[in-house]
Order: structure tokens, then C-alpha cells, then sequence
């Protein structure tokens, strides 16, 4: 299946991190930080992703990072939003949404 | 182990492992029926199957609250029950996000329900382990 973020790159600005998101595969993303609590701007983590389509152009993306945080995206390339749940290392469980901005 | 896994989705486990994780929620909508949905999630019982022998069934009495009884479980015996503080929102028609935190073990439980095709997809951070489960399972209205 063709999935339509993997080759293209997002900006996502939440209210307390953000981050650029580059679809490498549909099994891999890179993204690299512009504003995060824990990990420093401008460093870049690749992570395995698992992508599940859900409805039109409403797509699950789920990953763990090396630092044990993990992170469940709900990707919604219709209203070009992203609904995001974090497990953090620091025991916090975050529920944030932001526009997905696609940058060349 | 994949016994354990299975039933820790739904949070029938209540050992304590420690902190448990602090809400950091934006404001968002909880998960009244819109308009444009057509099933009627709360108030109604469903059963969630991932198998054989991992069904449970949910009873969302309200919006912020879930109840959830085990049907078929390898390891916890059926009619074991447990409560849960949620969050519920609308993200297409019928199609919700649902979230909460395992009071005893600091578990994070993410859904997304999709109640126009019957189809369940689960994410849980198991901290004990720091395991992450993805499941996919289907939903069975009941009542």
C-alpha cells in the first residue's frame, strides 16, 4: 500500500514541542527537533514505525523511541491535523494536536 | 508473558509499579455523539476481541468513565471487572480516540474506535517492562 506522507516531510508545532517529520519508508521516520523537553533542538532520531490506515486519508502511526518514550500519532491528511499521545520516560502522559504542515 | 500483555491491555492488572504518569491534556471535547455519528457509544456495552481467548467487554456508562469486564482471558478469570477515568474524543464520525492511565500500574492505554467498521486499534506502554503493544482487534456491539 501507498501511504501518502512516506517520501515527504511535515512540520508539526504542538503547544509545548515540535518537530520535523520526514517519512524515510513506510517502516521509518526521521524526525528532528525544534522544541522538545527532554531531547536537544536540532538533533535528529530515526525511528521504526508502524503505519495503519484507518479511514480516507486518516492513518495511525505509532513508534518507540531509544529513550523508552513512545509516541502514537493520529494523522489526518484531510484536515491536515495530527492528534499525538506520548508516554514519556518521566512518567507523564501527554495529549496534544497540531496542524501537519507540509514542508519541502 | 503474552497472557500478561493481552489482559494488561484493558488494565485488569492493579500492581503497583510505582508513580503512576500525570495527565498533561490539552483542553479537548469529550466524546458526546456529533451530528454526523450514527452509532451510539455511551451508555451501550461492547465486546472487543483480539482473539480467542482476549475479549472484554466495555461499558462506556459516560463519557469519562469506562467500565470493562473480562469475557475470555488466558489468565484472569471472566467476569473480572474494572473502572477506568477516560478521555473521549470525536475525530470522524464514529471514529473516536480514547486514552487513560492504569491506576495501579501506571500503564498508558491509547484507543482508536472505529464503531462504523468495527475495528479496534490498541497502543499500550507498559512501564514495567517498557514494552509497547500494538493490537488490532474487532468491535462487537452488544447492547
Amino acid at each position: 500500500m501507498k501511504y501518502p506522507m512516506v517520501g515527504k516531510r511535515y512540520f508539526v508545532e504542538f503547544p509545548t514541542m515540535s518537530f520535523y517529520l520526514h517519512f524515510l519508508s513506510d517502516k521509518a521516520l526521521e524526525f528532528i527537533v525544534e522544541r522538545s523537553p527532554d531531547l536537544p533542538k536540532g538533533s535528529a532520531h530515526t525511528v521504526q514505525i508502524t503505519i495503519e490506515p484507518l479511514r480516507d486519508e486518516l492513518y495511525l502511526v505509532s513508534w518507540q523511541e531509544q529513550t523508552g518514550n513512545t509516541v502514537v500519532h493520529l494523522e489526518d491528511f484531510k484536515e491536515h491535523r495530527v492528534h499525538a499521545f506520548l508516554t514519556m520516560k518521566n512518567l507523564s502522559f501527554i495529549r496534544q494536536s497540531a496542524p501537519l504542515v507540509e514542508v519541502q | 508473558m503474552r497472557k500478561f500483555l493481552l489482559l494488561a491491555k484493558f488494565g485488569v492488572l492493579f500492581v503497583s509499579m510505582g508513580s503512576a504518569p500525570v495527565h498533561a491534556d490539552q483542553a479537548v471535547p469529550s466524546g458526546s455523539k456529533s451530528a454526523s455519528s450514527r452509532v451510539q457509544v455511551v451508555g451501550r456495552h461492547f465486546d472487543f476481541v483480539f482473539g480467542k481467548d482476549a475479549a472484554y467487554r466495555l461499558n462506556f456508562v459516560y463519557e469519562l468513565h469506562l467500565d470493562v469486564n473480562v469475557v475470555a482471558d488466558p489468565t484472569y478469570a471472566k467476569g473480572t471487572r474494572n473502572h477506568f477515568e477516560i478521555t473521549m474524543t470525536e475525530i470522524r464520525p464514529d471514529v473516536y480516540m480514547v486514552k487513560w492511565i492504569e491506576p495501579g500500574t501506571g500503564n498508558t492505554v491509547t484507543h482508536v474506535l472505529d464503531y462504523l467498521n468495527n475495528v479496534a486499534n490498541t497502543n499500550i506502554t507498559d512501564l514495567a517492562s517498557k514494552s509497547f503493544w500494538r493490537l488490532k482487534g474487532e468491535i462487537r456491539p452488544v447492547s
